[in-house]
């Protein structure tokens, strides 16, 4: 086959022009030639050139926000200068002298170090209640050496980090707790509700509560599902219920991408599935 | 999908600046965080926002099967991860024992190695003459027409516009299968 023929003969094929037989020969010549497949990917790599370009005026479009982003941050070198002079200096002294004492005065805000603190020193888990509604001054008003977008996503962040210390700790109903009201309570937009299902399914795994593990890892789609698939299987397994444990481990053991695979192939094949655990 | 999230989504396809600076406005901090908590600097925060944003998101959504199954905001946080774990690894350091989802982790290699093919593509494209190197930017980053492109060659016959860009891609060809980096990269996809 010449240089040209073997030109049209691939672009015939990426342009979805090619018939049924030779699809299957072209495929299957992809599979067994290393040479070709390497000349059919560069044909398809100037064929995607069409998106890429849009894709690199987006990348120069980000370039340009970001340089009128970092424009429009103060200047400090500006406020230095200003603050050179002697009559400024006193003013601005006398300003932080005042603020500092109305801050002393009116303001009695806890001071934290850490999330971990916050909720050591929340007063009691109702506030989680009023999540939705970010009624609770106090979280909000924290202080946190975080570089956080706004005060709500401090109180999740803390929530979890909190929920997984608690579980570090083995407190597991305390931390089961914290992430049930999460899901009953939080707003969505700032925590990834299958996420936390995970979670919680995990904790009340090690809690013994398998009933109400299944129920939450049920839940959890997206990334976790296939992880979560395996655990649900095991707390079939601890409830007694053989059966079912056995159809989820037999979709496991058939799905090419699942990490445990084998592990689910081998619990199916031991004489007693008990063995899994 | 949400509306807030549906909103970004449908913003980055248009190249909306109100939306994308709203994206920045609301996420940026937090990932730099995110960053600083895993050894790394503001600017590489930064840096790694911009590229989770940029190299990987946008080209992933542009896919016809693209569908989100997360919220926005976690699948961004999750790229971001992927990108810092790439780069402390390329910097020889202690890699963070973060859980990253398998199939994420797929895709944004994937997207990531077809960003430096196109790269290395483009690179190639400026080095096959002035007139093949006009002619693909007219067609790919102009998205002009044949009869306004044969009208800036000073071209009266349209269709030898089709020849001259086969004629380019051929050259384009050559050149690629000579560049073991390409080939390299090919190998991987």
């Amino acid at each position: 086959m010449t240089s040209d023929e073997q030109f049209e003969l691939i672009e015939r094929y990426l342009q979805g022009e090619s018939s049924p037989a030779e699809v299957k020969s072209f495929e299957s010549r992809i599979q067994n030639d290393p040479a070709f497949a390497l000349a059919v990917q560069r044909h398809r790599d100037i064929q995607d050139l069409d998106d890429s370009a849009n894709a690199f005026a987006f990348e120069n479009l980000l370039t340009e926000i970001e340089a009128e982003r970092k424009k429009q941050k103060p200047n400090s070198n500006r406020i230095i200068r200003l603050l050179n002079r002697p009559i400024l200096q006193v003013a601005a002294v006398i300003v932080f002298l005042v603020a500092t004492y109305l801050v002393w005065r009116v303001l009695d805000r806890p001071h934290f170090e850490s999330a971990d603190e916050l909720y050591l020193a929340s007063v009691d888990l109702e506030a989680f209640d009023k999540l939705s509604g970010h009624q609770d001054r106090e979280l909000r008003s924290v202080e946190l050496p975080v570089n956080a977008i706004d005060s709500n996503s401090l109180v999740y962040d803390a929530v979890l980090i909190r929920a997984d210390s608690l579980f570090q700790l083995h407190e597991f109903s305390n931390s089961e707790f914290l992430l049930d009201s999460l899901l009953q309570n939080g707003d969505e937009f700032y925590f990834s509700r299958s996420e936390t299902y995970y979670n919680l399914g995990m904790i009340q795994m090690y809690h013994n509560k398998f009933t109400e593990a299944i129920g939450n890892l049920s839940q959890v789609n997206g990334d976790h599902r296939k992880k979560a698939t395996w655990y649900i299987a095991m707390a079939h397994i601890k409830v007694n219920n053989l059966e079912r444990a056995r159809e989820i481990l037999e979709e496991i053991a058939k799905d090419p991408l699942h990490s445990r695979k084998k592990a689910a192939a081998d619990a199916l094949s031991a004489s007693n599935i008990w063995e899994a655990i | 999908m949400s509306n807030l999230d549906d909103r970004f989504i449908k913003g980055i396809r248009s190249h909306d600046r109100a939306i994308i600076h709203e994206i920045y406005d609301r996420f940026q901090g937090r990932i730099i965080s995110m960053i600083k908590e895993r050894t790394g600097t503001t600017e590489d925060g930064e840096d790694v926002f911009q590229r989770a944003l940029g190299d990987v998101l946008y080209r992933m959504i542009q896919k016809p099967d693209f569908k989100l199954t997360s919220r926005f905001y976690t699948l961004l946080h999750g790229i971001a991860k992927i990108i810092w774990q790439k780069e402390l690894r390329k910097r020889k350091q202690v890699l963070i024992a973060d859980q990253l989802p398998e199939g994420l982790v797929e895709e944004v290699n994937e997207v990531l190695e077809q960003r430096e093919r196109e790269k290395v593509l483009w690179r190639h494209i400026e080095q096959l003459g002035k007139e093949c190197s006009k002619l693909f930017r007219l067609t790919l980053i102009d998205k002009l027409k044949d009869a306004q492109i044969a009208e800036i060659f000073n071209i009266s016959n349209v269709g030898s516009i089709k020849v001259k860009r086969t004629r380019c891609k051929k050259r384009l060809l050559i050149s690629l299968k000579s560049d073991p980096i390409y080939n390299d990269l090919a190998k991987q996809a």
